[in-house]
């Protein structure tokens, strides 16, 4: 038996101060403050433009009062979008405020005068460019806008709607509102509106036997159709991504198809404007490694030469410097090939416009200005975080590029929120950056087609692209959906 | 060499707990009279604080003296143990008042009132966020608790070389 006054075991000492530890512990945390209050917050009008005012509105989830906020955090990011920033701003609220210049994205916790924190999730509000125009097509959910032509001269336009399994084809006045619609058997790529309104659509034939070349009359009446070398069993896989008009009136297109060896070559086509094709090239890699090369986009110079451009694993006009490279060949109007030029740039690249004065503009890595002999006028690298991916030339013959750019909106205690917004920029001639502007909501925005539309004024461009957010009206079924946003300035 | 016998060593133990109750019962009395309501998870707070300044750092330095003698007390008073108590709650009242420093905070938790909370152990963290977030870094209570570890050294060797305290 143990004495009375035997010191106590090891393991109960241990034991007990292990307690202490624990109550120590605890204590430090009794001090901590209390959990935030959680609430949610309104924001209305929900679509605004940049100057305008909204209400916000809180509430808490337990039904009590509102405390009285001190004050209300909005954060916004980039902070350059809109003018002025509000980054860590506060402002003295009542009970309902009202605030200009939010941008689309605000994150918002109040402060009561006790000190505790009301805290609330993401809240967005879509800040419109509203001295552009716009339209969002809430019956085409789940679709993108794929791409967008102008009749020569005319104030129609025409989005051509995709979704996985259709292709609608809108015909828009100058203020956006829809004059007509139907959908085509294909899924479209490209297309171009001929004098008087009549169409040529090119894309991927729904089925084996079914069209990559549809023209029809302003109404969708079929005119011909042309299956752009399918039927040749050496071909498989044709898909036709982009249609141009020549200024006499000739159609160029340009695709890939896979051939007989495996791999897939670019081609271009010219028909004649009833659908006669008047010869037909290909571009294939070159050197001792083959490799695919695929057609994107095609253009016609004033005087008749055509660009095919794309990308390639292979070389079409040097080594291959990447996982795959931007490209473009030229031939003249009898289908001689002429130059070509390849440039670092990534799967998907290729987009390619071309000026009054024949000047090429090449979508690669970079923004890349080719003279009509093929020598580079200059180059314009992208911003940081951000993609190039389309580019078109305004009436006035400036140069407009977008880039699907990464935007980081740090918000308290996370790591950042990551969206995609598309960065505009317009380009004098000599490669020069004359202005840039931004087009995003709370969510991703993708910029999908890029047309000039001269008859609005000189500097009038048409964007067409896909919003996960609410970028000019609240979404109505929560999905993506399609826009078109003008700008004429 | 005068060595201790058990019964004056669990007698010292009987005092350092009571001398640790009396700087912990200052501590808390500190939130409950002196800090404003629903400034903390305790129950209370008066708000009658004529010298904040003052009062403000009373409670690191109470968290540290009470918890390096009720621990020296746990285990058995003698100067090593009152060492390793002074030095362990030390080291745990800095790690705490650092991790209310924002960068550190900012570095290592979510904040309790931000969008993303839905994280492992998201109960756990989410007491540590609030006391990392929503709580104050003050380099004073940093100087409180260094202040606090060395008065219960100071404390506890008196009491140890005196074998009894008369309090």
């Amino acid at each position: 038996m143990r004495a009375l006054h035997e010191p106590r075991p090891r393991r109960w000492r241990a034991a007990a101060v292990a307690l202490v530890g624990l109550a120590g512990i605890a204590a430090l945390l009794a001090t901590s403050p209390p959990p935030p209050a959680r609430g949610w917050l309104e924001i209305a009008p929900q679509a605004v433009c940049a100057q305008d005012e909204v209400t916000l509105t809180w509430h808490l989830y337990d039904g009590s009062d509102a405390p009285a906020p001190r004050d209300v955090r909005i954060i916004s990011d980039p902070a350059d979008a809109f003018d002025p920033p509000l980054d860590d701003s506060v402002l003295t609220v009542g009970s309902g405020t009202r605030v200009s210049s939010v941008r689309a994205t605000a994150y918002v916790t109040m402060r009561s005068d006790a000190g505790a924190f009301a805290a609330f999730d993401v809240t967005g509000v879509t800040v419109m460019l509203c001295d552009e125009l716009g339209r969002q097509f809430p019956d085409a959910s789940d679709a993108r806008v794929e791409a967008l032509a102008v009749e020569p001269g005319g104030a129609t336009l025409v989005a051509v709607l995709r979704s996985t399994g259709w292709s609608r084809v809108v015909r828009l006045d100058p203020e956006l509102g829809v004059l007509g619609e139907f959908r085509l058997p294909l899924r479209i790529r490209g297309l171009v509106v001929e004098p008087g309104g009549a169409m040529v659509a090119v894309g991927s034939p729904l089925g084996p036997n079914d069209a990559a070349i549809l023209a029809v009359d302003a109404e969708g009446n079929e005119r011909w159709r042309d299956r752009a070398g399918a039927d040749d069993p050496a071909a498989t896989l044709v898909t036709v991504a982009a249609v141009a008009l020549d200024p006499d009136g000739d159609l160029v297109v340009a695709g890939s198809a896979r051939t007989a060896d495996g791999f897939v070559e670019a081609f271009v086509r010219r028909y004649a404007s009833d659908g006669t094709l008047r010869w037909e090239r290909r571009v294939a890699a070159e050197g001792p490694d083959a490799a695919d090369v695929r057609g994107a986009a095609v253009a016609v110079a004033p005087d008749g030469t055509v660009g095919v451009s794309g990308w390639t694993a292979g070389e079409v006009a040097a080594p291959v410097t990447g996982v795959a490279d931007a490209f473009l060949v030229t031939f003249d109007r009898a289908g001689v090939r002429a130059w070509a030029h390849q440039a670092p740039g990534r799967i998907d690249a290729g987009s390619l416009a071309v000026d009054a004065d024949g000047r090429w503009l090449l979508v690669a890595d970079e923004l890349i200005a080719l003279e009509p002999d093929g020598t580079v006028a200059w180059t314009l690298a992208a911003p940081a975080a951000a993609l190039l991916t389309h580019v078109a030339v305004t009436a006035s013959g400036s140069v407009v590029s977008v880039y699907r750019q990464v935007v980081t909106i740090d918000l308290p205690g996370t790591a950042g929120s990551t969206f995609l917004d598309i960065l505009l920029r317009r380009v004098d001639r000599a490669g020069v950056v004359t202005r840039a502007w931004r087009v995003g909501s709370h969510r991703d925005e993708r910029g999908q087609a890029l047309t000039a539309w001269p008859w609005l004024g000189p500097e009038a461009m048409v964007l067409g692209g896909v919003t996960d957010g609410d970028l000019l009206v609240p979404r109505e079924r929560g999905q993506p959906e399609p826009f078109v946003l003008v700008s004429l300035d | 060499m005068r060595t201790c016998s058990h019964g004056e060593r669990s007698r010292t133990a009987r005092h350092f707990a009571a001398a640790a109750g009396l700087a912990l019962g200052l501590g808390a009395s500190v939130y409950l009279v002196a800090r404003e309501a629903g400034s903390s998870s305790l129950p209370g707070g008066l708000g009658l604080d004529p010298w904040p300044s003052l009062t403000g750092a009373v409670p690191a330095l109470t968290f540290t003296l009470g918890f390096t003698l009720l621990a020296a007390a746990a285990w058995g008073p003698s100067r090593a143990s009152l060492a390793c108590s002074a030095g362990a709650w030390l080291a745990v009242s800095w790690a705490f008042e650092l991790l209310q420093h924002p960068r550190v905070a900012m570095a290592l938790l979510p904040h309790p009132a931000g969008p993303h909370t839905d994280t492992p152990f998201a109960g756990v963290t989410s007491i540590l966020a609030r006391h990392a977030h929503l709580g104050t870094f003050d380099p004073l209570d940093l100087a409180a608790s260094a202040a606090g570890g060395v008065l219960a050294l100071v404390v506890g060797t008196h009491a140890l070389r005196s074998g009894a305290v008369r309090w």
